[in-house]
């Protein structure tokens, strides 16, 4: 990273020392030491450049050996070494600067001309000293001065577009006020100033079918060792056949919308039957993912198999014929083509997939030169004849916003007119991805996917099929994950702000990505959504960062053995969970 | 800018004429289309790039992208589609061109623009020095003005905003003396647009002539 940064392979690493910032000015002409001074930073900007400084002579034990390097490269001009001097009084260089440095005109107030030495030294002329000596100190102004007619300001360069630009310090943080006012008016008073208690306002709501799956839990869940995940059929039934209805509504007589549950969001067969049951296809991102949905019932003409690692334990890949096929690269797309026409593959659509231009991203083709964009559409036409052609995108919504993501859409319909007009194969098949969080894909998906489809009906009328992959926003909602309290500490007199529980990170990874509704068992069996408060939830794990909640309003009666959930947990929290802290 | 074939052009200019004379006649940048796929796909890939860099923004936004694809710099001309989306370096006029084929494809109106803006003698020496180094023309520049192309956009109440694509900004009207003054301004539109000319900022441009800025 620092090699890429500073454009060089011959980096110096130094050691980090703790000390105060100090420099060695000089000025020298064709090997002569004329003048040196030291200068000590005494105020520093953001960015670590002298601001105030105060000016002395250079220890005699220094001067020496710097005339002696002067001497010997024959210096001429200025220069500055920067040393830190450390609690030892001990010095240590950082760097050989070869020039005057910008706070020099300082040195001449503290008596110090060494720009006019050096003049002297070339032409002669001696220097005026109306300034020298003024003061040892010197401290440097703003000063507001008006602009030559002359030479007017330059234009504002317009922030790229989408980009925060000059507008990026509004609005201010105003940080030691806002600490003013929190001392002033502290969360727990804002019960005497409104009536309502904070963490009833921030106490997060259930949607029916949980409250109806956790109800029905009550009991078996009092015997369950945990930390457990635990499954929510009624929500999952729910999410699943309201996102195919969803579909349903919005396909048209020309496009058919299709989901596809990702296997990888959580391969829990409960959640794969969920999205079977529903009529979901299912996408893999490896021939072992592809057995799984196999084994689970899917056809594998209901698979779609995506991914740049797609070909990782082949040996496991179905011969029989895939519903699609999306190729990470050109190389890929070469490999698949290669395969399907010796027999050893066999899909009915193969398609490629794009790199997102303009939003960071490591998977499908970038299309960001046109040298890639030409090779791309040479390569598109080795596709076999009687296979339907494909383009399929991914980028988390959750990364980016639902506006956002509606522009990368029609963003990624325009490449695709390109590819087609330019390539000579119609696309049939277009899978936009998923990423959406559940809140997202709740509101307006319906709306939504009417409007991509009228896009996709008006700007590419080949389209037959469009793909949708809203795993994470359904499976998220379907699994829970209940912990028990270990431990109030109670450090100090007063409300506890931390609290132990035996969950932690290893089932929680997503704990910090975005926020879990949590749910605390009260002592009737029913359970409670907690609100904002003072506690931090602290994981089991001896990890400084084992911390899955903060923030959190504990109820006063919450004891040792109480019991939690973590809703939200069904998607990467699951999928992406470790072992980690059990003794094996 | 096309007349690469002149070089070494003296920087003198004369201190009786208008500050567009040597210009006066002269066309503005255009790159040539082969008529085939070649051509085709670096315009598809200009348009495709431009609205995905676009980002939601408003499609007034200047296509500020290009000069983190391309470097200002000498071009030799004639240049083609196809020749001009791969280059590292591109100078003003293909910049203009790129720029205008990005406003077009977002749906908007916009205009090729003519610019000569003053500068010093220091600048349009080094960028001589610069553009002889490279066997490219320096008919664009005199001693203390230089030609310059860029992309008027229309606004929605009838209103120019003149894009700078070398340099990523808008003109500003106000400038309109000094280093990068506007000195006169040239737009070119299609039979039958305004013969009232367009507003910009102050000034008014008229259509398809130069129109003087500044005389000082």
């Amino acid at each position: 990273m620092l090699t890429k940064a500073w454009h060089t392979d011959t980096l110096f690493l130094q050691a980090h020392v703790t000390g105060y910032e100090e420099s060695v000015t000089i000025s020298a002409y064709q090997g002569t030491l004329l003048d040196a001074v030291r200068m000590r930073k005494r105020d520093l900007t953001e960015i670590s450049k002298t601001w105030a400084g105060d000016i002395g002579e250079v220890d005699s034990n220094l001067l020496k050996p710097l005339a002696d390097i002067v001497r010997d490269l024959n210096w001429t001009g200025g220069g500055e070494l920067e040393m830190i001097r450390d609690a030892n009084d001990q010095l240590w260089l950082l760097e050989w600067n070869p020039r005057f440095p910008a706070w020099i005109h300082g040195a001449t107030i503290a008596g110090h001309n060494l720009l006019a030495c050096l003049v002297a030294g070339v032409t002669g002329v001696k220097p005026m000293d109306s300034l020298m000596g003024v003061s040892k100190e010197f401290t440097r102004v703003v000063l507001e001065i008006p602009v030559k007619k002359s030479f007017p300001l330059a234009p504002l360069p317009e922030p790229f577009a989408g980009g925060m630009g000059h507008s990026m310090k509004h609005p201010s943080g105003l940080l030691a006020f806002a600490e003013k006012l929190h001392a002033r008016m502290p969360i727990n008073d804002s019960q005497a100033c409104t009536g309502t208690h904070l963490a009833d306002l921030s106490r997060p709501t259930l949607s029916d079918t949980m409250e109806a799956d956790l109800n029905s839990l009550t009991a078996s869940i009092l015997n369950l060792p945990t930390p457990c995940y635990v499954f929510m059929p009624r929500t999952a039934e729910y999410l699943f056949g309201k996102g195919a209805e969803a579909a349903k509504f919005a396909s048209t007589e020309q496009i058919h919308i299709q989901h596809a549950y990702s296997i990888k969001t959580n391969p829990d067969e409960r959640l794969l039957r969920a999205a079977l049951d529903a009529g979901f296809l299912a996408e893999a991102i490896s021939p072992l993912e592809v057995a799984r949905a196999i084994q689970v019932g899917f056809h594998p003409e209901q698979i779609i198999l995506n991914g740049p690692g797609k070909w990782w334990r082949k040996e496991n890949l179905t011969t029989q014929t895939l519903k699609a096929v999306f190729c990470d690269s050109v190389a890929d797309l070469r490999r698949v083509v290669e395969a399907v026409n010796a027999g050893a593959l066999s899909a009915r659509n193969v398609g490629i997939r794009l790199r997102t231009p303009n939003i960071s991203s490591r998977f499908g083709i970038p299309v960001n030169t046109p040298e890639v964009f030409d090779r791309l559409l040479e390569a598109i036409q080795y596709l076999p004849a009687g296979i339907d052609f494909g383009v399929h995108f991914h980028m988390a919504s959750s990364n980016m916003g639902v506006n956002q993501w509606m522009h990368l859409f029609n963003s990624m319909v325009l490449w695709c007119r390109s590819i087609e007009k330019l390539g000579g194969k119609s696309i049939s098949i277009l899978d936009i991805g998923g990423g959406w969080f559940p809140d997202d894909w709740e509101e307006g998906s319906v709306e939504r996917f009417q409007s991509v489809v009228g896009v996709i009906a008006n700007q590419l009328p080949d389209v037959r099929e469009l793909i949708s992959e809203p795993g994470k926003a359904l499976a998220q909602p379907s699994m829970a994950m209940a912990t028990r309290i270990l431990e109030i500490l109670d450090h100090e007199p007063g409300e506890p702000t931390e609290v132990v529980v035996d969950a932690s990170i290893a089932e929680l990874p997503m704990c910090t990505f975005y926020p879990h509704r949590i749910l605390h068992m009260a002592a009737d069996g029913h359970w409670q959504p907690l609100g904002n408060g003072n506690v931090q939830l602290l994981g089991r794990l001896c990890m400084e960062h084992d911390i899955i909640a903060s923030q959190v309003h504990l109820p006063q009666h919450a004891k040792a053995g109480d019991l939690l959930v973590f809703c939200d947990a069904g998607g990467y929290d699951k999928s992406m969970s470790y072992v980690f802290g059990h003794g094996q | 800018m096309f007349l690469d074939t002149v070089n070494n052009i003296t920087l003198e200019q004369a201190v009786d004429e208008p500050v567009y004379a040597p210009w006066s006649y002269f066309p503005y940048t255009d790159l040539v289309h082969h008529g085939c796929d070649c051509c085709r796909k670096a315009k598809a890939w200009l348009e495709a790039m431009d609205f995905s860099q676009l980002n939601n923004a408003s499609i007034f936004t200047g296509p500020r992208w290009l000069l983190t694809q391309y470097a200002w710099g000498p071009s030799i001309y004639p240049m083609y589609w196809c020749e001009a989306v791969k280059k590292k370096t591109l100078d003003c006029g293909a910049l203009g061109v790129l720029a205008r084929a990005c406003f077009n494809a977002r749906g908007l109106t916009c205009f090729p623009l003519q610019l000569v803006q003053q500068y010093n003698l220091e600048a349009t020496q080094h960028w001589a020095s610069r553009w002889n180094e490279e066997k490219s023309s320096t008919h664009w520049l005199r001693e203390y003005v230089m030609y310059h192309e860029g992309a008027a956009v229309l606004q929605d109440d009838n209103t120019l905003k003149l894009w700078d694509a070398s340099s990523g900004w808008w003109l500003n009207p106000d400038v309109t003396t000094g280093y990068g003054g506007v000195r006169a301004v040239r737009i070119h539109t299609p039979a039958g647009t305004s013969v009232h000319g367009y507003p910009w900022g102050k000034h008014t441009l008229r259509a398809n002539e130069w129109t003087l800025i500044s005389t000082e």
